[in-house]
């Protein structure tokens, strides 16, 4: 018991990945994988706040295996949640290296919620990278394979640059555990905030998302929406909050995907698209940094992992089924996956934040902490990006997919687990979201907040609230129905969109390959140049100091003998010299 | 690839729906549909911006004190962003193999 006390609950989810490596037995997988988050939560919630349960000393560092505080507990909890509703959607199937890898990925980021020094978070962080890379690479694809090596090398470099980032810190400080820092002179902030920066997809190093999750396999999407994002706010929250810089990184990351969502065809992408703009918003409620703000971000983290999972789910489904996602090829599913479609539409209300659905009583918090504290450029973006996630995650996915041009599609619904998980997500969606009553509905989400009593004091469902929301939303989806009714809804089709991974993945990729070519002929060229050039010298020194060449010559048989006194001469005056100086 | 769901029997046609589907979207595919959702758009943004304009809202910001401004800034949103499409689309878009990776841009799988 007392061991069980000071357990990192991530711990236990590893520990339970690797028996599902190595159990054949599809029964006892699933056991595991539905059982492990639930005992991982009882861990949890047995556990003390404020307190390092589980310290070692290593080497001059001290390593905090186990601390909870009501920041970490919330994240934690959000991803025990997800796990579970994500081993209830992989029930179908009889995957024993995707059992393993969701587990191990799921326990690496709760364990890395749970630790308190950077070393620690340094190991879990690249056992997220490591331990999910399969979620892609099962897929089988040639394309697969490349994002999934992409999506390797540019985690790894984020653990690279956190660990480097860290041990800067502990050069200076002397100090490795996981604090509140300002970004200042040393350079090891900066790193850390890369390191963070590339996990949480800030823009221009976003791409990996949008290049992976959408070749992920049906249940490794899922998975993936849930967890590694989410972790990287936790850690801004955590070290960064306050940060100004963060406020426009966010406020940017919340309106750019909305373009590049709009003109894309694979609904699983807009989706990555549209989680990158969801992390904008809390990227930014960090940045702002007040107690209001950091419970908007811990809010929208925790409502964000449930429907953008749900969301994934629905569309994994989708492709389940019908074998694709492109918007191009589908409409009119809702005749045949009616439960897919409603669960689809409940994910869509509460990633637009409709009242009653868990991204108003969420966003609501970030909204009003960036205009109390007068940001109102930032603002006015965070607004427009909300009527962006209206038309991208609100309308353009369930749309495309279960409504719109019928594609003539008749498949079966979706399996019973999926529809299971897909049902459980869709409930807490509401029930966080619903007017409080007897400590049902959104009170639940905010007594868990980092804050509590600030987030009590917070007033979602005021009459200002519902009619600036629904102002909102209501005019955004008029425009929608004009536009279609006026054909100025650009058509989908398929196609590539252009992002920043195009400098790596054709401008980089292209040096690289010339690079090559050039190599390849200057190569050979260089190397006679040298041997060349060696050649003479060697007959040059050869011509000169062989038992034939033209010092052994030389009038005087014993020139050897000669040249050793000239040298010994030329000692001797030289130190003759240096004791008269 | 994905074990693709097998298109139903004979018995479920084009013009038959899964039962669920008739009773939550049977309103859904008649000619009226587009209309009835079109008015009631319009229904709904009137009696919004009417309230708007009686009821006098807490405002933390002047800006936000305009009557109708979240309306209005939500339709001009969202127009926008869709009426980018085009141009951007043109811009960006390229053909599906661009990358030289296969045109499997979905995963698979089970």
């Amino acid at each position: 018991m007392s061991f069980l006390a000071i357990l990192n609950p991530g711990l236990l989810l590893i520990l339970a990945g690797m028996i599902c490596a190595v159990m054949p037995n599809q029964k006892v997988r699933q056991v595991l994988t539905i059982a492990t988050p639930i005992a991982a939560f009882w861990l949890l919630s047995g556990a003390t706040q404020e307190v390092d349960l589980m310290s070692v000393s290593s080497m001059g560092i001290d390593m905090v295996l186990y601390r909870v505080d009501s920041l970490s507990f919330i994240f934690g909890f959000a991803f025990l949640i997800a796990a579970t509703l994500n081993g209830i959607y992989a029930l179908h199937q009889d995957d024993r290296v995707q059992d393993a890898s969701a587990m191990i990925y799921a326990g690496a980021a709760v364990a890395a919620t749970f630790v308190g020094d950077f070393l620690s978070l340094f190991v879990f962080w690249e056992l997220t990278a490591i331990s999910s890379v399969f979620l892609i690479l099962k897929t089988g694809t040639r394309a697969a394979y490349g994002a999934a090596m992409r999506y390797l090398g540019v985690q790894v470099l984020s653990g690279v640059l956190l660990l480097y980032g860290a041990t800067q810190l502990f050069a200076v400080t002397g100090d490795m555990s996981i604090r509140s820092l300002s970004l200042g002179t040393d350079a090891g902030t900066w790193l850390l905030l890369f390191a963070f920066g590339i996990k949480a997809a800030f823009p221009l190093m976003h791409n990996w998302l949008q290049d992976s999750y959408p070749r992920a396999t049906v249940v490794g999407a899922v998975v993936l929406s849930a967890f590694t994002t989410k972790l990287a706010v936790y850690v801004l929250a955590r070290v960064f909050a306050g940060e100004h810089i963060l406020i426009w990184i966010g406020a940017i990351m919340t309106v750019f995907p909305v373009f590049f969502a709009v003109i894309e065809n694979d609904l699983r992408k807009v989706l990555a698209y549209s989680l990158n703009n969801q992390v904008g918003f809390m990227v930014c409620a960090i940045g702002v940094g007040t107690h209001l703000a950091l419970n908007g971000a811990a809010a929208h983290a925790f409502a964000h992992i449930i429907y953008k999972g749900l969301l994934f789910m629905s569309m994994g489904a989708v492709l389940y089924r019908t074998g694709t996602t492109k918007a191009s090829e589908l409409g009119g599913l809702y005749k045949s996956m009616p439960w897919t479609a409603v669960f689809c539409l409940i994910g869509a209300a509460s990633i637009s934040a409709f009242p009653l659905f868990s991204g108003f009583v969420a966003k609501s918090l970030t909204m009003s902490a960036v205009l109390h504290e007068g940001h109102i450029w930032v603002w006015a973006m965070l607004l427009f990006a909300s009527a962006g996630v209206l038309e991208h995650s609100g309308i353009k996915i369930p749309y495309f997919a279960f409504f719109g041009h019928d594609s003539g599609k008749r498949v079966e619904e979706a399996p019973f687990n999926m529809l299971l998980a897909m049902g459980l997500a869709s409930f807490i969606c509401i029930a966080i979201a619903l007017p409080s009553v007897s400590g049902f509905g959104y009170g639940m989400l905010y007594q868990m907040l980092p804050y509590p009593e600030v987030a009590q004091a917070y007033e979602p469902y005021t009459f200002d609230h519902i009619l600036t929301q629904m102002q909102l939303l209501v005019l955004a989806a008029l425009a929608f129905v004009l536009l279609q009714r006026f054909s100025l809804y650009p058509e989908e089709r398929p196609g590539t969109v252009l992002d920043a991974d195009w400098a790596y993945r054709r401008a980089g990729y292209g040096v690289a390959l010339w690079s090559g070519a050039v190599w390849r002929k200057a190569g050979p060229a260089l190397a006679g140049v040298f041997a060349a050039l060696w050649l003479r010298a060697y007959g040059r020194i050869e011509a000169a100091f062989s038992p034939q060449g033209v010092l052994a010559r030389g009038p005087l048989t014993g020139g050897m003998a000669v040249w050793a006194a000239a040298l010994l001469c030329a000692v001797l005056l030289l130190s003759f010299l240096g004791r008269i100086v | 690839m994905a074990k693709q769901g097998k298109p139903l029997a004979q018995a479920n046609t084009d013009t038959e729906q899964h039962p669920i589907s008739k009773a939550f979207f049977g309103w859904v595919g008649h000619s009226w549909t587009g209309n009835i959702i079109l008015w009631g758009l319009i229904g709904l943004s009137v009696v919004l911006i009417g309230a708007d304009l009686v009821y006098h809202r807490h405002v933390e910001q002047d800006i936000e004190s305009i009557s109708g401004f979240y309306g209005i800034y939500g339709f001009v949103a969202f127009s926008f962003v869709v009426l980018m499409g085009r141009p951007l689309g043109w811009l960006l878009c390229r053909d599906e193999d661009y990358y030289g990776d296969d045109d499997e841009t979905s995963g698979g799988g089970s």
